[in-house]
């Protein structure tokens, strides 16, 4: 019986899509990420068998894919073939219509963009996917010490970016301290 | 989780845009007819649980295995034809000493079949002496 892509893309895509853009920083690298999620799935359906979380699972081949992704793109811009940076395009948070949170996650966005990539992994999974140091750490294949020393090192980084524009965001008279 | 942690997770994410969904599947469409198309007919009939399937038919080859090893009356040793009477097996051993004595003469002895009305004589009631014999020791 084939694999219910359709289900699966309703279902993931959206996490998929997130964690891929937040890794690469580029809709079109997120997109190739995404399409051959689903092509080897395709190709090969009994890879879901046995699988008992398939978020977590799916997220490990898009890591994996975004992972190799980057490292192409890193050669290729070495050998003298640099695409032209998609900043705005790379942004993984939805659009604000109040300002100060448009600022924010513009802020925000940046912020992890400078983050390590192994860092900003572990940050995305742990924020957006709410997934546990332990389902993280299987997902990388790293330990869970590792994984909670990244996020701590990412978080606070973090931190230290968006102090003042949280605390201006957050209530304009409070001190620092707060965060 | 602290409020700035909270405040971070609350950040919504952006959506996958809509007309992605078409492409991609279509994309990949032709692979997983082909996937399935590949899979042979007894992956197809086995699933979605080959292993079990497969336990299964382990359990019934044990089965039958143990079953065939432990039939009641089962002849462990090969016959090719029926099993000769007493009659038949005294006639052939007479038969078989008759022509030993062809070769090699001795003092002829014939076994004869013992009638039903006698009673079998055990190899030791010959050594112990009647009640009319010991009374003559006495």
């Amino acid at each position: 019986m084939p694999v219910d892509l359709a289900r699966l893309y309703d279902e993931h895509a959206s996490a998929l899509f997130g964690y891929a853009i937040n890794l690469t920083r580029r809709e079109a690298d997120a997109r190739d990420v995404l399409q051959e999620v689903f092509r080897r799935l395709a190709a090969r359906p009994q890879l879901l068998d046995g699988v008992r979380n398939e978020r977590a699972f799916l997220l490990r081949l898009a890591h994996n894919q975004a992972i190799d992704l980057m490292r192409r793109r890193t050669t290729r811009e070495k050998t003298g073939e640099a695409v032209a940076a998609e900043a705005s395009a790379g942004h993984p948070f939805a659009a604000s219509t109040r300002a100060d949170e448009e600022g924010f996650r513009q802020a925000l966005s940046t912020a992890l963009a400078e983050l390590p990539p192994e860092q900003r992994a572990v940050a995305h999974l742990k924020l957006w996917e709410q997934l546990t140091f332990e389902e993280i750490a299987g997902l990388l294949d790293i330990s869970a010490n590792t994984a909670a020393s990244r996020y701590r090192y990412a978080l606070d980084k973090l931190r230290t970016q968006l102090r003042p524009l949280y605390n201006e965001i957050k209530s304009p008279w409070t001190t620092s301290k707060n965060i | 989780m602290d409020d700035f942690e909270k405040y971070l997770k609350n950040q919504p994410l952006r959506a996958t845009p809509p007309e992605w969904r078409a492409e991609i599947l279509a994309k990949v469409k032709p692979q997983a007819r082909a996937s399935t198309a590949s899979r042979g007919w007894l992956h197809v009939w086995l699933w979605p649980s080959p292993y079990a399937w497969g336990a299964l038919a382990a359990a019934w080859m044990v089965i039958f295995i143990l079953n065939s090893a432990a039939q009641p009356g089962r002849n462990l040793t090969p016959q090719n034809g029926p099993t000769p009477t007493l009659n038949e097996m005294v006639a052939m051993i007479n038969e078989h000493r008759r022509e030993v004595d062809e070769f090699m003469p001795r003092e002829k002895v014939v076994m004869t079949a013992p009638s039903p009305t006698e009673h079998p004589v055990s190899p030791g009631a010959c050594l112990t002496p009647r009640r009319s014999e010991q009374s003559q020791y006495a």
